[in-house]
């Protein structure tokens, strides 16, 4: 029997934003000798667990009062102060009435299922056994167009609370850019991932889950940060690809399809006009349209 | 006969186990890396926790192999062999730094310098002792149960090519990796899985390199046991 996969092209774009920095140049990633910017896997799927949490109680009313207790690695709250593993496995053991949420939390947490356990295996862990996700990019989340960066020279906008200067070290910023990512949902990995789930068994729910997750982590529940709010869910499409398919980066190839004097794209009507063709080009060739997957609507628009 | 497969994808990350502070990939995989690839292909499910070591013990973080997959790779006696997927480049790396929390128990972040190998292509050989082992890896790596990787789960690996050959035969293009004691440059410890797993001698080899360009091209598969010893019984 053939193995099948799910893919899931998501777009989004970012207006003014910093959407992903190295952390020790903070300058934006990018590719230099074509100026597409791109993002690290796992910071999307950063962004992606904000959305989980409202996603993962639509689908199950059991997780709608657990805010707290819905993601394993939700490490910092709204201020952005971080919640120790301790913190984060005490709210599970809390509400869900767990003695300790130790070794139960794959069972509970809607993100170890979808994207694995990230931390470093140490002596002293408790907190689970070893878990691969089933859900990743399987490039780098990337512009398929050039960008028009920013440079704004290290600054001390942001002083602490004690009225010091905190010395920001922002150094430029995105002007426009519209991100693709090409996400894949491996079935085989998701069914082994999912067996006594507290959210679901059922596959169907976790394919539903990714995507309204994602569709919700960039319109309702985006980061409050200043630079990370401005990003826009703009478009996703979910089909079913068989195993021994060779995925292509819709990046690269859409970028090489794109003329020389529109290889830059610098806001969204011009991704309308110049990039939506070609993403449609692209949905054509990777098989999306033929065994498509409904998308679900997300409960609230941005 | 030979199983030869050919795999591609964005970016890899073969640890260089040498290098304690910073992520720094290898040239490419060492064999036992590649039973990992052979296992995801065959759908294999482990989640065995690396064990505590007791007093006399060896702590190892490696991974345990899936029961299956160490008795999959013990009675088909399974040989694996390498190449780096082009002879006209040489591989690419780029840094690829990232902001993350990798202490379980503590606040704080850590940055983490890391180096990928930048789209990496390999030539990758499979010998099986039994003719039902063979069809059996070539039907799991044509039609893979598990995303298959490059060292780590951020750098997916696509199979893009699987046919089997006669053991003697040369693979156009394709260098096979040797082994070396010594290196220059970017090299890949040759580490290999030592089945079955007891405690009293951790699961690795780790002895001498991968040498994927060596000095002496040769065009007939060099070929890397995957398990090296069985352990003698354990003192109490």
């Amino acid at each position: 029997m053939k193995t099948t996969n799910i893919h899931y092209l998501f777009g989004w774009e970012a207006v003014q934003a910093r959407p992903n920095c190295d952390p020790f140049t903070n300058e934006l990633r990018e590719f230099e000798e074509t100026g597409q910017i791109y993002t690290s896997e796992e910071h999307f799927k950063h962004h992606v667990r904000r959305g989980l949490v409202a996603a993962a109680g639509e689908i199950n009313p059991d997780y709608a009062d657990k805010p707290d207790a819905t993601v394993y690695f939700a490490k910092a709250d709204e201020s952005g102060s971080t919640r120790s593993a301790k913190t984060r496995q005490d709210a599970f053991a809390k509400a869900w009435s767990l003695k300790k949420a130790g070794s139960d939390l794959p069972r509970f947490a809607v993100d170890l299922p979808l994207f694995g356990f990230v931390n470093s295996v140490s002596k002293n862990d408790e907190t689970t056994d070893l878990l691969v996700g089933a859900a990743r990019p399987l490039f780098f989340p990337c512009t398929p167009h050039q960008c028009q960066i920013l440079g704004l020279g290290i600054n001390n906008a942001f002083p602490q609370s004690d009225g010091k200067s905190s010395g920001s070290s922002t150094k430029n910023i995105l002007l426009y850019g519209y991100f693709l990512a090409l996400v894949e949902l491996n079935e085989a990995q998701l069914r082994t991932n999912i067996k006594g789930h507290r959210f679901s068994e059922d596959p169907d729910d976790w394919v539903q889950l990714l995507a309204l997750g994602m569709q919700y982590a960039y319109s309702r529940c985006r980061f409050p940060s200043v630079t990370q709010r401005s990003q826009f869910f703009r478009r996703l499409n979910i089909w079913r690809a068989d195993a021994d398919t060779r995925p292509v980066n819709p990046a690269e190839k859409i970028y090489s399809a794109l003329a020389d004097d529109q290889k830059l794209v610098s806001g969204p009507d011009e991704a309308d006009t110049i990039l939506d063709p070609l993403i449609e080009d692209y949905l054509k060739e990777a098989g999306a349209f033929e065994q498509p997957i409904e998308v679900a609507e997300p409960a609230v628009t941005a | 006969m030979a199983i030869v497969i050919r795999m591609e994808g964005e970016k890899g990350l073969w640890k260089h186990t040498g290098v304690p502070f910073a992520r720094v990939s290898s040239v490419g995989p060492a064999p036992s890396h590649l039973v990992g690839i052979a296992g995801a292909a065959l759908g294999f499910v482990g989640r065995e926790r690396p064990p505590k070591a007791k007093k006399g013990e060896v702590f190892t973080r490696s991974w345990a192999l899936p029961k299956d997959l160490e008795r999959f790779v013990m009675e088909e006696d399974v040989h694996v062999g390498m190449a780096w997927n082009g002879a006209d480049r040489r591989p690419l790396f780029r840094r690829h730094n990232v902001n993350g929390w990798k202490k379980t128990t503590g606040e704080e972040r850590v940055r983490i310098d890391q180096t990928l190998v930048w789209k990496p292509a390999y030539c990758f050989a499979f010998r099986t002792k039994t003719t039902a082992g063979e069809e059996r890896l070539v039907a799991a790596l044509r039609n893979p149960s598990f995303r298959t990787f490059f060292g780590a789960s951020f750098c997916p690996a696509f199979i893009t090519d699987v046919t089997v050959i006669d053991e003697g035969a040369s693979v156009e293009g394709v260098q096979w990796a040797g082994f070396s004691e010594t290196l220059n440059g970017s090299v890949t410890p040759l580490t290999r899985h030592i089945l079955p797993f007891h405690p009293s001698h951790g699961r690795l080899e780790s002895k001498g390199f991968v040498d994927y360009f060596p000095q002496s091209p040769q065009n007939r598969i060099s070929w890397f046991k995957t398990w090296v010893s069985r352990p003698v019984q354990a003192t109490a």
